[in-house]
């Protein structure tokens, strides 16, 4: 990769992460118009059914019942024994209502960053888009603390960390746009703090997919069978599981050197390395799971931009770029 | 006068229309029933006092089935007294004992945020595996734990001539508390009624959040009501479930100390394999799929399957083992997968080779033991019919057809499925 200039490369950034953002959010959307919802529908849904039969009331109650803690409130069981039939409608009856929201909610996201996308230059630092990425980000964060929340899972409780290079997609274009606010002469060191969030995400990503690896996770296991079935090569689960480790090994060095020492070539890797697990989704399952590999974009787009931000000299090793470092004062 | 007579017609119309509704198992208010009443029914946990027993099957449950229970208290002796007739609490009557093989506290692997100020009420698990047992027999069995005794219980074995027989089958009893105690109830009740049912496949998701005692020491109480009024216990055959993850394997274990997928041989040459879909489904496990399958398929009359995660889902997405295992269900003629996850009631077309097919495999499932339920999308070209309910499969086994049925919790049935005999299929294929 030749020397970019800055500004250049900036804007090429930009169009990645943007691509990126609306692949994920494509991705991400499918769940909602096609399948049972966003894990964050899932959320809400379950804590309103959940409220509505009285769960926790009655958990506790039976709790402090069966372990002697107190007595029976034989009237306050009656009243949450009541058939539970409206209740459950009334729960159905929001359920869907939220999921129609949330359907208008996406469609109207994936519209807008459409016409920006189309649009290309024109519309690139309008200051309305700042809401429209604000939006998208904090949808897909709340999308992974509710993935979080609800578990059933592998790794649930890891899923914000899992999950950080889908929102920071946006959060980066926030922060582009941001740069219209700050003085030429930040514009450089801003540059290098959104370079400093990208390496940060990509780690968080691939240090937790990593450790998952290393934890030979059923799923990685079953697109790792899948996707050599598909070239006709039958691998044992005793040789995936160590091959598991090595990746596992491997995901978790570069977690650590795309914020220690990123280079073009390692950061092009992590792109390669990204694209190729995203791919393996629609290679093991079929192409029916596109969606699986779209709402990965931010797996290979964000090193990839982060390379060609490295191309133009901006960014580096976590401790030159780090507020308060030596570089910055 | 017309008015009137337009009236009493529409009376008789709307009585006529009612009576010829859908069916009934039983008239009773168990879908009502008041928490009141039911939480007095279970046992307190209290210092050594066995309570919140459970009979497992798998393997071959006419001569095997293990028991176990919990104490709030450790204790050191932990004894089972079992008879095949009946003594009550007289337990030097009894004429065998037989010692817990395991016994611990239960294993709430991480210290969730749940458990806080609960620890030190994380119980203890005692399991006896009995063997060569008589099939089709009643044992009467107490439970003592540091001379607390619990009171006089018993289970069937299954029986091993070519008796009909039935069993239940549901899952995701994770939510809806109030719901799957009367469900439960329901289920007891269908056992008193009909006393063939034998046992309870259980597709899992018992609980919320697999790893912590906060829900699973009420989803163990609250099993006790699977316990019949005359002291009959029913069997559950376990699967685990996406919310008992594997990597969580601890507290699942300790709760019914069973493998990740098992076969169970029930009468009338029926072959129960279950699966875990928590696991890799590609690996070891479709290796030892097909090797049980080469081994019961040919000579199995009926061959059902059951596992969590549905791969011909009424709401969620397929998952990635889903062409392996239904090939492999395919392969030998599988009558039935039972599923659970979706939440909602689910009877798809029959199915091979991912298309319909009438020697193919009908997925019922995808769990109603008290959770709430979702929307079915059934538009899916592989839907037979979906809805909604906290539900339970009761399959009538008999030599010639397999009768399934949907009963909801006030007792109807919502629907009824004959399936017939593929034995003849397996036979060629073998």
């Amino acid at each position: 990769m030749d020397k970019l200039p800055e500004d250049n490369a900036v804007d090429r950034v930009r169009r990645w992460l943007l691509v990126g953002l609306f692949a994920t959010l494509a991705g991400a959307s499918v769940h909602t118009f096609l399948f049972d919802g966003s894990q964050l529908h899932k959320f809400i849904t379950s804590k309103d059914v959940r409220n509505r039969v009285y769960d926790e009331e009655f958990g506790r109650m039976s709790a402090d019942y069966l372990f002697g803690v107190g007595e029976l409130d034989t009237k306050r069981l009656q009243e949450i024994s009541k058939p539970p039939g409206q209740a459950a409608e009334e729960s159905f009856a929001l359920l869907k209502k939220i999921l129609r929201f949330e359907g208008r909610f996406l469609a109207s996201l994936l519209a807008v960053l459409g016409l920006v996308l189309v649009l290309g230059p024109k519309a690139k630092d309008h200051p309305a888009l700042v809401a429209l990425y604000l939006a998208a980000g904090l949808y897909l964060l709340l999308q992974a603390m509710a993935a979080k929340l609800n578990g059933g899972k592998g790794f649930a409780e890891l899923m914000v960390g899992a999950h950080a290079t889908r929102y920071a997609l946006a959060f980066l274009l926030m922060g582009f746009i941001g740069q219209r606010f700050v003085g030429e002469q930040w514009k450089t060191r801003s540059n290098e703090c959104l370079f400093l969030l990208a390496a940060l995400a990509c780690s968080a990503t691939f240090a937790i997919h990593g450790w998952e690896a290393w934890n030979h996770k059923a799923s990685f296991l079953d697109l790792v069978i899948g996707s050599a079935n598909r070239i006709h090569l039958h691998l044992g689960e005793g040789f995936v599981q160590k091959l598991l480790s090595c990746i596992g090994i491997m995901d978790i060095a570069m977690a650590c050197l795309v914020l220690l020492y990123p280079n073009r070539e390692l950061l092009l890797w992590m792109a390669i390395w990204g694209l190729v697990t995203a791919l393996s989704r629609p290679l093991s399952i079929g192409l029916g799971a596109w969606y699986e590999t779209a709402v990965r974009s931010g797996n290979f787009v964000l090193p990839y931009c982060m390379a060609l931000l490295l191309a133009a000299g901006i960014g580096g090793p976590i401790w030159k770029i780090f507020p308060g470092s030596n570089k910055s004062q | 006068m017309t008015h009137k007579f337009n009236f009493l017609l529409f009376v008789i119309l709307a009585s006529w229309g009612y009576g010829e509704g859908l069916p009934k198992l039983a008239n009773d208010n168990l879908d009502k029933a008041s928490m009141a009443e039911v939480l007095p029914m279970l046992t307190k946990m209290v210092g050594t006092t066995p309570a919140q027993w459970r009979v497992v099957w798998h393997g071959d449950p006419a001569t095997q089935a293990g028991i176990a229970w919990s104490t709030a208290q450790p204790g050191k002796v932990h004894k089972l007294y079992y008879d095949t007739e009946a003594h009550g609490l007289e337990v030097s009557k009894y004429k065998h004992t037989a010692m817990a093989h395991r016994s611990g506290k239960y294993r709430n692997d991480e210290k969730s945020k749940e458990d806080e100020g609960i620890l030190d009420q994380v119980a203890h698990c005692h399991h006896v595996k009995l063997e060569g047992l008589e099939p089709g027999t009643d044992y009467h069995f107490v439970i003592e734990s540091d001379g607390e005794f619990s009171k006089p219980l018993y289970f069937r074995t299954a029986p091993a001539g070519d008796e009909p027989f039935s069993i239940l089958n549901g899952g995701d009893s994770r939510s809806g508390l109030v719901n799957r105690c009367r469900i439960n109830l329901r289920m007891a009740k269908m056992v008193e009624d009909n006393p063939k049912i034998l046992a309870l496949a259980h597709a899992g998701d018992y609980v919320n959040k697999g790893n912590t005692w906060h829900d699973w020491r009420l989803w163990l109480s609250h099993n006790e009501l699977l316990t019949c009024k005359d002291g009959r216990v029913i069997p559950i055959i376990p699967t685990r479930g996406n919310h008992e993850r594997a990597e969580q394997s601890g507290m699942y274990d300790d709760v019914f100390d069973v493998p990740e997928w098992h076969h169970t041989k029930l009468p009338l040459g029926l072959d129960l394999i279950t699966l875990s879909s928590n696991n890799p489904g590609r690996g070891g496990q479709l290796d030892w799929l097909k090797a049980t399958n080469d081994k019961v398929g040919p000579v199995s009359h009926w061959l059902l399957t059951m596992y969590h995660a549905p791969i011909y889902p009424g709401v969620k997405d397929t998952p990635a083992c889903k062409d392996d295992w239904a090939k492999e269900f395919d392969r030998y003629y599988t009558d039935i997968a039972f599923e659970g996850d979706g939440h909602c009631i689910k009877k798809s077309k029959f199915i091979r080779a991912d298309k319909e097919d009438k020697d193919g495999v009908v997925y019922l499932g995808e769990g109603g033991l008290g959770v709430g339920q979702r929307e079915p999308k059934e538009d899916r070209w592989w839907i037979g019919r979906a809805g909604r309910g906290t539900f339970v499969f009761l399959l009538d086994v008999t030599k010639e057809t397999l009768r399934c049925r949907t009963v909801l919790l006030d007792g109807t049935v919502w629907d009824d499925l004959t399936i017939p005999n593929k034995a003849h299929l397996r036979k060629k294929k073998g």
